[in-house]
């Protein structure tokens, strides 16, 4: 028998998520779609018919970032409640096993709901726009996303960088959930807080102790383009499995 | 089947184990007795892997309890005190949990549920707490793991449903199960388990099968004050005394489970001396 992973155990896992939460899963994905919508018509009615795209995107990132990682934050909450917890240890599956089914509700299709809901509400908003520019094309202004300029700083590059920032936030909260059984979105803020914070002044005092003013540190501390591309996706991509490295290990030395 | 050799654990500055040792094997029901907070569900915890050992050694069916392995939990069922079951009904709860245990016997459990007689229509959370109980008890059972661990199973459950239990229990023991019930209603194991257990103070204070204890000692009511003053311990009441004595002419006869819970805690030596030297100590209540 394999004790790590094994594919029906993990479907089964699935499947019993799905089928003890359909409920709650029903509820939350119709109480996004109300947030979103309400947003979205506050956005409209103190537009006063001066309409820009990118506020649908900004409202788009903030529902996301603030439900994803309170949804993240509860992920492992059962362990805040013994009964709870203990049926969930005591479940014959593994812990990645545990992980991936939390992460496959919490993270992918929480992630996809969402994104539905945005899809679905965005194309009534830009109509509603579209009908109001038709009707009254003196009065009405809609300035349209560019998503590509060419130069690489796009909105495309922006919206990528956010979907980026949001899974590595997300797995932050998640990693956070499974060390703080209580008030997790709380202490996972303040702590990460506060060790960018340190992590921040450090690399700064570092930096001017290494460099002093007006040394010239010449080509020799300058990057490669391609060690920069490589740096660049390696600070892109490491946060996501790195969190859930940690959440696994956690969970692994979790005492109930 | 269960081996637990040194075991100390502690909940920050409470000792809760100090250098526990215990062995227990298949084809018994185990009754582990104690009072209140002196680690019985601490102990049932650490054995399904819930809790780590600060030192120490426990095993169970060659595994280390704490990996929590599936091959391990697929081996165990734990009938915790305080319990959760999810809002679904009866027949979805066993369509997702039953798969997890290769040796879950769907005819049994309905048999189980008849004769609890729980409603097999309900939802879960439309239950009562004693019908929840009990419906966990029948999952448990009719999961046929190899170890079935019981944190206070009969409580919330009325006298009917007691009566059921004991007999429920004494049924489905078989040479390849081991089931450890621990409680502190020490009357509800009566004619149930087959060894006794007692911790106190963190380390095991009494532990002899029932078979041990009925020839070791005897248990009976006696009118003559005589023979109140010369018993290991005795208990006064309108019916008379309620007396143990050492089994010197080998009668069997029944164990009052609960006055050998007092007696052991109120003297463990005068008792627990019968079971290596025959002398005696009397004590009064």
């Amino acid at each position: 028998m394999n004790n790590t992973l094994d594919m029906s155990r993990l479907m089964r896992l699935i499947r019993k998520q799905w089928i003890e939460n359909f409920s709650f899963y029903g509820m939350a994905a119709l109480a996004i779609l109300g947030i979103m919508a309400t947003m979205f018509i506050i956005w409209i009615l103190a537009s006063n018919n001066n309409f820009h795209e990118e506020p649908i995107y900004i409202i788009y990132f903030v529902c996301l970032f603030l439900s994803g990682c309170i949804l993240a934050s509860t992920a492992f909450s059962i362990f805040g409640d013994k009964a709870k917890g203990g049926f969930w240890l005591a479940l014959p599956a593994s812990h990645l096993e545990k992980l991936i089914t939390v992460i496959v509700f919490n993270t992918i299709v929480f992630f996809v709901v969402f994104s539905g809901c945005f899809l679905l509400l965005k194309p009534l908003v830009l109509a509603y726009i579209n009908n109001k520019v038709t009707t009254h094309p003196n009065e009405v202004h809609f300035d349209r996303i560019i998503w590509s300029n060419g130069r690489g700083d796009g909105f495309r590059e922006v919206f990528y960088a956010f979907l980026y920032g949001f899974f590595a936030l997300q797995a932050l909260y998640l990693m956070g959930s499974a060390f703080f059984s209580k008030h997790a979105f709380i202490k996972t803020t303040i702590i990460s807080a506060a060790i960018l914070f340190l992590l921040f002044v450090y690399v700064y005092n570092m930096t001017t102790w290494l460099i002093p003013k007006n040394v010239n540190t010449g080509p020799m501390m300058e990057p490669t383009e391609q060690q920069e591309d490589i740096l660049t996706w390696v600070m892109k991509l490491i946060w996501v499995p790195l969190f859930w490295v940690i959440t696994w290990f956690r969970l692994k030395e979790k005492e109930l | 089947m269960i081996s637990i050799s040194n075991l100390h654990f502690g909940y920050r500055k409470k000792a809760v184990f100090k250098d526990l040792d215990l062995s227990l094997v298949n084809g018994h029901i185990y009754g582990l007795l104690g009072k209140n907070g002196t680690g019985k569900s601490t102990l049932l915890r650490i054995i399904a892997g819930h809790l780590n050992p600060v030192e120490g050694k426990v095993k169970v069916a060659g595994f280390t309890p704490f990996k929590r392995e599936p091959a391990f939990l697929q081996e165990l069922f734990l009938v915790p005190e305080e319990f959760y079951l999810p809002n679904v009904s009866i027949d979805k709860f066993v369509d997702c949990n039953a798969g997890f245990y290769p040796r879950f016997n769907h005819q049994q459990f309905k048999s189980y549920l008849g004769e609890f007689e729980i409603p097999v229509t309900n939802k879960l959370q439309d239950m009562s707490y004693g019908q929840k109980k009990k419906l966990l008890i029948s999952f448990g059972l009719a999961c046929n793991t190899s170890l079935l661990l019981m944190d206070e199973p009969t409580n919330g459950l009325d006298i009917m449903s007691k009566s059921q239990f004991r007999k429920i229990m004494a049924s489905v023991i078989t040479d390849e199960k081991c089931i450890v019930i621990s409680t502190h209603q020490v009357k509800d194991l009566e004619n149930l388990i087959d060894r006794i257990t007692i911790i106190d103070e963190g380390s095991i204070l009494f532990d002899q099968t029932i078979n041990t204890i009925s020839d070791t000692l005897s248990f009976k009511i006696s009118f003559d004050n005589e023979e109140a003053k010369d018993a290991l311990y005795a208990e006064h009441s309108i019916k008379g005394n309620a007396i143990i004595v050492p089994n010197e002419d080998n009668e069997g006869g029944r164990i009052d489970l609960e006055m050998l819970y007092k007696a052991i805690i109120i003297n463990k030596d005068a008792i627990t001396n019968q079971f290596s030297n025959p002398a005696k100590t009397i004590i009064h209540e």
